[in-house]
């Protein structure tokens, strides 16, 4: 339950961004601008592929520094990352929300506000912060990349690079020498629980009541999370070439504490934000809901076998499965229902 | 305008499953996830029942009725479904706990005694989806550069089959109220009847009621798109009367206490007893207030330290 109010939150966020930026009028045609340079769809395909090629040479270039211990270089890689996201991101991002909503704010107010919001991100990252707002900078970190992905990848583009991600997620993982299980079982003999994985920590099991730790979680939770904050932010996501690696999708358990890799935020509100680009709201509600629900399906999966699983694969393909046939069937059947005033 | 009316439709959609919401669900995260479970199973069945709406609209042309029964059975087998899924999860969770580990999911395993609550969870869940994909379509409609079918009809006075003229929002907002409260008292016949089936055959009664009434409600909103909007709601309320009577009976409650209940809940409200508890309450409180206990002092603690230095 912990976990699922991030990633919904993360997803809408995402979804409305998205909305938010785009144009009224055009929902299909998009032109791509900046980094790939491609203008048709023979590309599209070719793009994935290099993004994949790239994920898989960081993750195993990170899991390679943490073996040897040269955390200095995965540090460094993940502040600029978070800086390069939270700060020069984010302020083209905002730039282009109050573009397309026609809001007048000047450079400078821009440029402060997008200041501040970065710099106590990065603080809140890197440094010290209270729960909340670490939590909250880690999802808008997420939230951040998706955007960045959404608004410079086509649209099949972003289908293939999910498809590829959660078969990379099921090798990575699951696979006897993947690197991500390498990771977690280097992690777990060296007995450091803050391995530099970006993990959203949830303090709980994912069906607990709330009523019953409200208080005594709070106290326990906190030191350690303070503890935490200075290795824990590994965000895996934007280097200055501005390019994607996510390398920890998985979720773990550790004793009731339930993580999840920062990736599958932000491939799940990836999903969610190309669903809300090329198709209606109907679409979106029906791949939010089915995505959470994946994902509860994961949960108590992991909690069992006590072990790390891949988070991605299940609930995109439910959510795939709804995008899909709400193309051909579903949004049809609900028009006409709608317009006939038929109850279902 | 357009999406102040917007915003209207909405609140006046969703404030009968709203405050269901708040009484029964908002508390307990297991029943918030088994709220976003049911919504699945619904759009599951949906899924399924669209893609036969698809097939068949290749084969006949021009169908829409055969399609909305198969829609209907769709549902039906996905509650039953999700019946079983969760009877399963709590054996299984059962199984688990038994061994002495906590539970995976407390909440589903204290659920167990409580079927009826269960029952109205998960349907409201599936309420709620289903009103929000009903309406959805129809209410961003309504935000838009124009409202639909506003001018025609105020000019020319008459009633176009497909729209409504100014009364639309108002039938799309009861459509939505009724379907979430219908799903609602489908799901906790539905689910009494799974429950006793295997003990009793005689308990087919509630199950056969819920899939009778929808196909009902169902079919007498078809008649909408001709026109008889006055008929067919008033028909619907009485339907839904009936089924939340007849719901109250499988409770455990007679038809006595339910005219009474509803004797007493209108009375309730019209002598404001919400307002009147909630003024007790702060009262109460403030009364607790002025006694400090020791949580106070504590806190009071550190803060006088500081006024100190």
């Amino acid at each position: 339950m912990r976990v699922l109010y991030p990633v919904a939150f993360c997803m809408i966020f995402v979804g409305i961004n998205v909305k938010l930026t785009q144009p009224a009028e055009t929902t299909s045609a998009k032109v791509i601008y900046g980094l790939f340079q491609s203008y048709d769809s023979h590309d599209n395909g070719m793009i994935a592929f290099v993004l994949m090629g790239f994920l898989v040479l960081t993750t195993s270039l990170g899991v390679f520094c943490y073996k040897k211990r040269f955390y200095k270089a995965i540090k460094l890689y993940i502040i600029s990352n978070s800086i390069a996201l939270l700060l020069i991101y984010a302020f083209f991002h905002f730039h282009n929300v109050a573009q397309s909503q026609s809001l007048p704010i000047s450079l400078p107010t821009a440029a402060f506000l997008t200041l501040n919001f970065g710099c106590l991100g990065v603080i809140s990252l890197h440094w010290k912060s209270s729960r909340r707002v670490h939590q909250f900078y880690l999802i808008m970190l997420a939230a951040l990349t998706a955007l960045f992905l959404i608004n410079n990848l086509p649209d099949w583009t972003v289908w293939i690079a999910i498809l590829l991600i959660s078969v990379w997620d099921i090798i990575a993982v699951l696979t006897p020498c993947g690197p991500l299980k390498l990771l977690v079982e280097t992690a777990n003999r060296r007995g450091d629980d803050h391995f530099p994985a970006i993990l959203y920590n949830s303090s709980s099991y994912p069906g607990t009541p709330e009523t019953t730790r409200s208080n005594s979680t709070q106290l326990t939770q906190f030191p350690s999370s303070a503890t935490e904050t200075t290795p824990t932010p590994q965000t895996d996501t934007l280097s200055a070439t501005s390019l994607v690696n996510h390398r920890f999708q998985e979720v773990r358990v550790v004793e009731g504490t339930i993580r999840l890799g920062m990736g599958d935020f932000v491939f799940y509100s990836l999903m969610l934000g190309n669903v809300v680009q090329t198709s209606s709201v109907l679409t979106a509600i029906a791949c939010l809901v089915s995505n959470l629900v994946g994902l509860t399906i994961t949960l108590p999966i992991v909690t069992l076998s006590q072990s790390a699983l891949p988070a991605l694969p299940f609930p995109l393909m439910i959510a795939a499965i709804f995008y899909f046939s709400s193309h051909v069937a579903l949004t049809p059947f609900i028009n006409e229902c709608t317009t006939r005033l038929v109850l279902f | 305008m357009g999406y102040l009316l917007t915003t209207c439709c909405y609140i006046a959609a969703f404030s009968p499953s709203v405050a269901l919401f708040y009484t029964f669900i908002a508390h307990d995260p297991v029943r918030i996830i088994l709220f976003f479970l049911g919504a699945f199973f619904w759009l599951v069945s949906l899924l399924f029942s669209s893609l036969a709406w698809f097939g068949w609209s290749q084969i006949v042309s021009n169908s829409f009725l055969t399609p909305l029964a198969v829609c209907i059975v769709a549902q039906e087998i996905s509650r039953v479904g999700y019946f079983m899924l969760l009877k399963k999860a709590q054996r299984g969770l059962n199984k688990i706990t038994e061994q002495g580990q906590v539970s995976v999911a407390p909440g589903v395993s204290d659920l167990h005694n409580a079927r009826h609550m269960l029952a109205l969870v998960c349907g409201l869940g599936m309420g709620v989806i289903a009103a929000l994909f009903y309406t959805m379509n129809a209410f961003a409609a309504f935000s838009g550069p124009g409202t639909i079918g506003l001018p025609e009809a105020l000019q020319k006075g008459y009633l176009d089959p497909n729209r409504a003229g100014k009364f639309l929002p108002l039938y799309y907002v009861l459509s939505a109220q009724l379907l979430t409260l219908f799903n609602v008292t489908w799901t906790i016949m539905v689910w009494d009847t799974c429950h006793k089936i295997s003990r009793i055959p005689s308990a087919f009664v509630p199950g056969v009621a819920a899939f009778v009434s929808h196909l009902l409600v169902s079919y007498l909103s078809a008649l909408n798109s001709r026109g008889f909007y006055v008929p067919v709601f008033s028909v619907q309320f009485l339907i839904l009367l009936i089924c939340i009577a007849y719901c109250n009976v499988i409770m455990g409650g007679t038809i006595h206490s339910f005219v009474n209940a509803i004797g007493q809940s209108f009375v309730d409200a019209a002598t404001l007893k919400h307002l009147r508890t909630v003024l007790e309450e702060r009262r109460r409180r403030t009364q607790q207030q002025s006694v400090p206990d020791e949580p106070l002092t504590e806190r009071a603690g550190p803060s006088s330290s500081t006024e100190m230095t």
